[in-house]
C-alpha cells in the first residue's frame, strides 16, 4: 500500500508539470486575449497586471462573433447527424452483410482514405454551385459532411461486427423488418462510437476554415467562428489580440462538448475495435 | 465471444444463387447504404475524378481548362527536384512522427489508466486540450518559445548548460524539421492517447489480478497481458496516426510558411505553392501542375500502404483483422 | 460481452476542491514571475485617427447621390488587403450606412492569402464580392477578358470627367483600360517607399550618428547595426527581418539597389536593355552587405522564422533598432505602443551624390474592381465617385495617413499628418516616378504574365537560402544561377503565349528611351 502510495506521489510530482507546460500554449491564448494588442508579445507571463475585457467586446462586435456563432452551431449540429446517419448506415451494411460488390465499394473506400486534402476544393466548389446551394448553410452542411469518414466508417463496422447474430434472429422472429432492426436495435447499441463520431466530427466541423469561407461568399450573414478567427489576420498587421478573444471564445464549446463525451468516447473505440 | 464471421455471412443465409438474384436479396442493404454512398460518390469520388482530369491539361483554375497537355505535368513532376524533395520530407515527417506519437501516447494511456489514480481524469483532458487549440495561435506561442532570442526553451537549457549557443529551434534549416515533429507530436498526441485508453478499458481486470497472484510484476503484467490484448487496436491506431500525419498543411503553413528556404516544405505545402504561387509574385496559376501533384503524391502513397500491407500480412499470416477490413 | 469501463475513469468523484488544489499549487510558484506588464498603454479610448487635425474638421460628409441607389433594402460587400485601408473604410462605411440607411456595407480587410482564395473561387460562379482587388496571380487582362469584372465607364455617369480628374499615369491601356473601357480604378498612389528605414529612437540614440538628420551609407548600415546590437548586450538587435514572408528580405535590397541605379530593380528587368538586374554588381554587393550584418550577428535571430506581422510585433517590444518596411506602421505602433518611439528616414543609399528615384508601374497601388454579376452598380458609382473627389481623396488620406497615399496631388498638399507621417508622405513624392511598362505598350504582354511559371527558387527565396547558408558558394554564383533560371522562365512563356497566338517578343521589354529620372508619361498620354 505504501508502495502504492509512494508510485502515486511520483507520478502526480511528474504529471503536474508536464500537463502544465502542455496546456500552456492555450493558457497563453486566454492571458494574451486580456492584453492589449500592443503587448500580445510582451512576455511569456500568463498573468497581465491590468486586463483588457475590451478585446472580447471587439472580438464579439467587431468580429460579430455573436451571430456566427449560431451558424456554426447549426453548421456543426447538422454536419454532425449527417455523419453519423452516413457512417452508421454503411458501417451497419459492411459490418455485418456480405453483399456482392462488398470488396469493390471497401477497395474505394481505402483509396480515398489517402486522397491528399487541398486540390479537391474546386470541383468541391463547382458542384455545391450546380446544386444551387451556394450561399446556404446547407451546401457548407453537405460539403463538409459528404467527405469520405472513413475512421469513423471502420468504426461503425467494426462495432457492428462483433456484436452476435442471436440479436437478428431473435428481432426477426418478433417480426421485426430490416430497418428496424437497424434503427432500433443496433443503433441504440452503438451509443458510444456514436460519441466517438460525433467529438471527431464536432472538432472537424467547428474548425473548418476555408469551406465556409468560400461558400458563403454572397452570403456573409452566414460565415461561420473559425471563418471570424482568422479575419484577424492580416496582410501586415494581425489583431493578435483579439484573435486570441475571439479563439478563446470559440474554443470554450469545443472543450465542453469533449468534457460531456468523452467516457462515452472511449468506450466507442474500445468496442469497435475489439474482435 | 461470437467471432464475427459468423454474423456476417450468414445474414442473409447465404446460398449457391446468381449474382443478379443475389444483389436482388440484399436490395435493403443497398438502400440503407445509399444516401452515405451518394454523399461519398459526389463530394470524395467526383472530386478525385476531377482532379485526375484537371491534371492533363495547362490550367490556371479560373477559366474552363482548355490546354489539354497529356502527361506533361507528370514529365514536369518527375523532373522537378521540388516535388521529390517535398515528398522525401513528407514521408520523413510521417515515418519519424508516427511511431513517437504512438509510443508517448501509449505511455500515458498506459499511466493514465492506472484506477488508483485518482486525478487521472483531469490530466487526460488537460493532454488533449492541444488537440482543439487554435493552429494558427499555437504557432504564434511557439515562435515565441523556442524563439533563439529570448525563448523560454532555450534560456532553461542554456542555464542547464546543456548549450552554449541558443539553438536555432524555428530558424536553422537542419533543426527545424525536427522541432515541427516535436510540436506536431505534441498538438496530437491527445488523440491516439484516448485511442489507446479506449483500448485499454477493454482489458479485463481479472487477467491482471490474476496475474498479480501468480507474482507478475508490472513489467512481466504489460508484457505478457498488455501487450498482445493491444494487438487488433495497435493496428487501426496506426492507420488513423499514419493519415493525419500526411495531413499537416494548417499547422506547417503557420509554424514556419515552409521554410526556412523550403526546410519544411512538406507535400501539401508544395501542391499549396504550385497551385496559387509564391505569396506577393506576379506569377499565373498552375492546377492544373497542382492536381497533378496531387495524384501523384496520392499514388505513390497507395503503392507504399500496399507494400506495407503485403509486408505486415506476411509478418502476421493470419492474425485477426482490423475493423471492417474483409477478408 | 462488451465490457463497459467505468465512466468514473473520466468524470471521476473528485472534489473540485481537489483539483483547483492542484492546479493552485502546480501555478503559485509561477505566478509570481510570470505577470506580463499590461498598464501605461494609451490604446484605451484612444481614437483610431492617424490626422492630428480635431475629428470635428475631418467628419466625413457623404454627398446627395447623383445616381439613382436602389430603394430596398442592400448589402455592399467590399473586400481588400486591409491594414490601414481597413480605417479608412470602417469610419467611412459608418458614414456612409447613416446617409444611405437602406444600404449596408460588408467591408471584410483580409490578406492576400485569402483573396486570392476566395476571387479564384468567387469568379467561378459569380459570388466574389462586389468590390474587391485583383490578386496578383490574376492579371486584369484575364479578368476583363473572361468578363468576371465590369467597366466603370457603364455604371458611374460622366465617368470621363470622373476620369479626368486623376494625374496621368494612373490608368492605362492594358493595365486598368481595356477596349477603350476603364476597369479599375486607382484609388491611391504610389509616391510610397515601401521600405523606409524604421528605427527605435530610444535605441539609437547613443549612436555617433543621428539616423533622424542622416541618411545611412551602406558601409554605414552595416556600423549601427553592429552598434546597437553592442549596446544591447542580447537584450536587443541592430536589425530585424520578416524573411517567412516573401519580400522580407527581397524588398529591402530591391529598394537599396534601385536607389543605387539598378533600373527596374534588383529582380527586376532593366527596361532600357532589356535584361534582368540580378547579376548587376551593386545588386551582389548589396546581398554580401546584409549577409555581412547577419554574420556580425546585427540581425535579430529571430529574423528567419518571423513573417511580417510578426517582425513588425516585436519592433516596438524594443528587440531590434532597426526594420525596414512601409509606412503602414507608423499609426498601429504609435497607438497600441505610446511608450516606443518611432523614427524613420530614407533607406540606407550607396552614393548619396547619386540617388536614383524608386521606380513604378502604372495603375495605382490600390486598384479596386467590382464583380460583372454584381447588382449594385449604381451603389458602386456613388461610392466610386465620391473616393475619385478631392474632398474624398482627403478624407482617405486624413484616415490613411502615409500608408496608402492618395492619388490625388492636390489632396495631398492638403494632408496635414503627424511630423512622421508627414515626412514619409515627402520621402514618397520625392523619390519616387513612373516607369514604362511592356504590357501597355503591347497588351498582348498580358498574354506572356498568364502563360509564365515562375523561377524556382525566385529572387526572395534565393536570398533566404544565401541568407540561412541553404545556398552555397558565392552571391555571384548564386545569381548567376538565378538570373539563367529567370530568362528560361520569360523565353519559355514568351513561346507558350506566341504558341497560344499572341504577338510578343524580347523587344516588348525595352523602351531604349527611358530616363529613369524621369516620369514616363508619354506612353500614358492618349
Amino acid at each position: 500500500m505504501t508502495a502504492g502510495r509512494v508510485r502515486r506521489l511520483v507520478t502526480y510530482a511528474i504529471l503536474t508539470p508536464l500537463a502544465f507546460v502542455w496546456i500552456y500554449p492555450f493558457l497563453w491564448m486566454m492571458s494574451a486575449s486580456v492584453r492589449p494588442n500592443g503587448k500580445v508579445f510582451a512576455g511569456l507571463g500568463l498573468f497581465p497586471t491590468k486586463w483588457y475585457w475590451s478585446n472580447y467586446a471587439a472580438a464579439w462586435v467587431d468580429a460579430e462573433i455573436g451571430k456566427y456563432f449560431l451558424n456554426t452551431v447549426v453548421v456543426t449540429v447538422s454536419g454532425v447527424a449527417i455523419v453519423v446517419c452516413t457512417t452508421a448506415t454503411m458501417g451497419y451494411a459492411l459490418g455485418r452483410y456480405a453483399f456482392p460488390g462488398r470488396r469493390i465499394l471497401v477497395g474505394i473506400l481505402a483509396a480515398l482514405v489517402f486522397l491528399p486534402q487541398g486540390y479537391t476544393i474546386i470541383p468541391i466548389f463547382d458542384l455545391i454551385t450546380k446544386l444551387n446551394l451556394d450561399g446556404t448553410l446547407f451546401g457548407i452542411i453537405l460539403a463538409e459532411s459528404g467527405q469520405a469518414h472513413i475512421i469513423q466508417l471502420l468504426l461503425y463496422a467494426g462495432y457492428f461486427r462483433q456484436l452476435p447474430k442471436e440479436l437478428e434472429e431473435s428481432a426477426t422472429m418478433d417480426g421485426a423488418g430490416f430497418f428496424r432492426i437497424f434503427v432500433q436495435i443496433f443503433l441504440p447499441l452503438a451509443k458510444p462510437v456514436t460519441a466517438t463520431v460525433i467529438i471527431l466530427q464536432f472538432i472537424a466541423s467547428w474548425n473548418d476554415f476555408l469551406l465556409p469561407l468560400v461558400l458563403t461568399l454572397s452570403q456573409p450573414d452566414l460565415r461561420t467562428l473559425a471563418v471570424a478567427v482568422y479575419s484577424f489576420q492580416g496582410e501586415n498587421f494581425t489583431s493578435y489580440a483579439q484573435m486570441n478573444a475571439a479563439s478563446t471564445i470559440s474554443l470554450l464549446p469545443v472543450i465542453i462538448v469533449f468534457l460531456f463525451l468523452q467516457r462515452y468516447f472511449v468506450e466507442g473505440i474500445a468496442g469497435a475495435v475489439k474482435q | 465471444m461470437t467471432t464475427s464471421d459468423q454474423v456476417r455471412l450468414d445474414v442473409p443465409a447465404r446460398r449457391r444463387t446468381g449474382l443478379g438474384q443475389r444483389i436482388w436479396d440484399a436490395r435493403a442493404v443497398y438502400l440503407l447504404m445509399l444516401p452515405g454512398f451518394v454523399l461519398i460518390l459526389m463530394f470524395s469520388f467526383y472530386p478525385l475524378v476531377m482532379s485526375w482530369y484537371y491534371a492533363f491539361f495547362d490550367w490556371s483554375g479560373l477559366d474552363a481548362a482548355k490546354y489539354f497537355v497529356g502527361f506533361q505535368n507528370f514529365r514536369d513532376l518527375m523532373a522537378d527536384e521540388y516535388f521529390w524533395k517535398a515528398f522525401g520530407r513528407s514521408a520523413w515527417f510521417a515515418a519519424v512522427a508516427t511511431p513517437i506519437e504512438l509510443a508517448l501516447s501509449l505511455a500515458l494511456a498506459i499511466v493514465l489508466n492506472d484506477r488508483s489514480l485518482k486525478l487521472a481524469p483531469v490530466f487526460r483532458t488537460l493532454f488533449f486540450i492541444p488537440v482543439v487549440t487554435t493552429t494558427a495561435i499555437v504557432s504564434i506561442v511557439m515562435s515565441m518559445v523556442f524563439s533563439s532570442f529570448n525563448g523560454p526553451a532555450n534560456q532553461a537549457l542554456q542555464s542547464l548548460r546543456l548549450i552554449d549557443e541558443p539553438i536555432g529551434f524555428l530558424t536553422d534549416p537542419r533543426t527545424v524539421m525536427w522541432t515541427a515533429i516535436g510540436l506536431f507530436v505534441w498538438k496530437w498526441l491527445g488523440q491516439p492517447m484516448i485511442y489507446w485508453l479506449a483500448g485499454l478499458q477493454t482489458i479485463p481486470q481479472e487477467l491482471y489480478e490474476a496475474a498479480q497472484v501468480d507474482g507478475a510484476g508490472w513489467w512481466r503484467r504489460t508484457i505478457s497481458i498488455t501487450a498482445p490484448m493491444l494487438t487488433p487496436f495497435a493496428i487501426i491506431i496506426t492507420l488513423v496516426v499514419l493519415v493525419g500525419n500526411m495531413q499537416v498543411f494548417a499547422f506547417m503553413q503557420a509554424l514556419t510558411h515552409g521554410g526556412p528556404y523550403f526546410s519544411t516544405e512538406v507535400m501539401e505545402l508544395y501542391i499549396y505553392r504550385m497551385a496559387f504561387g509564391a505569396q506577393g509574385q506576379v506569377s499565373t496559376q498552375r492546377l492544373g501542375y497542382a492536381s497533378a501533384a496531387g495524384v501523384l503524391f496520392g499514388i505513390l502513397l497507395i503503392v507504399v500502404a500496399v507494400a506495407q500491407i503485403f509486408a505486415v500480412r506476411k509478418f502476421r499470416r493470419g492474425g485477426g483483422g482490423f475493423a471492417g477490413a474483409p477478408r | 460481452m462488451t465490457r463497459v469501463p467505468d465512466p468514473s475513469v473520466f468524470t471521476g468523484r473528485l472534489s473540485r476542491r481537489r483539483v483547483l488544489g492542484l492546479l493552485g499549487a502546480g501555478c503559485a510558484g509561477l505566478a509570481t514571475a510570470a505577470c506580463v506588464d499590461t498598464s501605461d498603454t494609451g490604446q484605451e479610448g484612444a481614437a483610431p485617427s492617424p490626422s492630428k487635425g480635431g475629428s470635428a474638421a475631418s467628419r466625413i460628409r457623404i454627398p446627395d447621390a447623383k445616381v439613382d441607389l436602389p430603394t430596398g433594402k442592400v448589402e455592399l460587400r467590399w473586400m481588400d488587403s486591409g491594414d490601414m485601408k481597413a480605417r479608412f473604410f470602417e469610419a467611412f462605411f459608418a458614414e456612409y450606412e447613416k446617409k444611405r440607411p437602406n444600404i449596408s456595407v460588408r467591408y471584410d480587410g483580409t490578406n492576400w492569402n485569402q483573396i486570392t482564395q476566395v476571387v479564384t473561387l468567387g469568379v467561378r460562379n459569380g459570388t466574389a464580392p462586389d468590390v474587391f482587388q485583383l490578386p496578383g496571380q490574376i492579371t486584369m487582362g484575364m479578368a476583363v477578358s473572361n468578363d468576371w469584372i465590369g467597366a466603370y465607364d457603364d455604371i458611374i455617369p460622366d465617368f470621363a470627367a470622373v476620369k479626368a480628374r486623376y494625374p496621368a499615369g494612373a490608368f492605362a491601356a492594358g493595365v486598368t483600360d481595356f477596349g477603350g473601357k476603364t476597369y479599375a480604378l486607382p484609388l491611391t498612389g504610389q509616391a510610397r517607399i515601401n521600405n523606409l528605414l524604421l528605427f527605435n529612437q530610444d535605441l539609437v540614440k547613443d549612436l555617433d550618428v543621428d539616423l533622424n538628420a542622416e541618411i545611412l551609407s551602406w558601409p554605414q548600415l552595416r556600423d549601427v547595426a553592429k552598434q546597437i546590437t553592442k549596446q544591447g548586450k542580447g537584450r536587443y538587435y541592430g536589425i530585424i527581418f520578416g524573411l517567412a514572408q516573401p519580400g522580407g528580405l527581397s524588398g529591402p535590397v530591391n529598394a537599396m539597389c534601385e536607389m543605387a541605379g539598378v533600373h527596374g530593380g534588383a529582380d527586376g528587368i532593366d527596361l532600357r536593355t532589356g535584361t534582368y538586374n540580378v547579376t548587376n554588381p551593386i545588386v551582389i554587393e548589396a546581398i554580401e552587405l546584409m549577409l555581412a550584418i547577419r554574420s556580425d550577428g546585427s540581425a535579430h535571430p529571430d529574423s528567419v522564422n518571423l513573417d511580417a506581422p510578426g517582425a513588425r510585433a516585436r519592433m516596438p517590444q524594443g528587440q531590434a533598432g532597426i526594420m525596414m518596411q512601409g509606412p503602414w506602421n507608423i499609426v498601429p505602433w504609435r497607438e497600441e505602443n505610446p511608450e516606443f518611439h518611432l523614427g524613420l528616414n530614407l533607406p540606407p543609399q550607396r552614393d548619396h551624390d547619386d540617388v536614383w528615384p524608386l521606380t513604378y508601374g502604372p495603375g495605382g497601388s490600390n486598384s479596386y474592381v467590382f464583380s460583372s454579376k454584381s447588382t449594385l452598380g449604381s451603389v458602386i458609382a456613388d461610392v466610386m465617385s465620391y473616393l475619385s473627389t478631392v474632398e474624398g481623396q482627403v478624407q482617405w488620406g486624413l484616415r490613411n495617413g502615409a500608408a496608402d497615399p492618395p492619388q490625388f496631388p492636390q489632396a495631398v498638399a492638403k494632408l496635414e499628418l503627424d511630423e512622421l507621417q508627414q515626412k514619409a508622405l515627402e520621402l514618397g513624392a520625392d523619390h519616387t516616378v513612373l516607369r514604362p511598362e511592356a504590357a501597355v505598350r503591347n497588351p498582348d504582354v498580358t498574354k506572356v504574365y498568364e502563360s509564365q511559371v515562375p523561377a524556382q527558387p525566385g529572387f526572395s527565396d534565393t536570398l533566404v537560402g544565401l541568407y540561412t547558408g541553404r545556398i552555397k558558394g558565392s552571391v555571384e554564383h548564386a545569381m548567376r544561377g538565378l538570373n539563367d533560371r529567370l530568362e528560361k522562365s520569360l523565353e519559355d512563356a514568351i513561346k507558350k503565349a506566341r504558341s497560344r497566338g499572341a504577338e510578343v517578343d524580347r523587344d516588348d521589354w525595352v523602351f531604349a528611351d527611358w530616363d529613369p529620372r524621369q516620369a514616363y508619361t508619354t506612353l500614358y498620354e492618349k
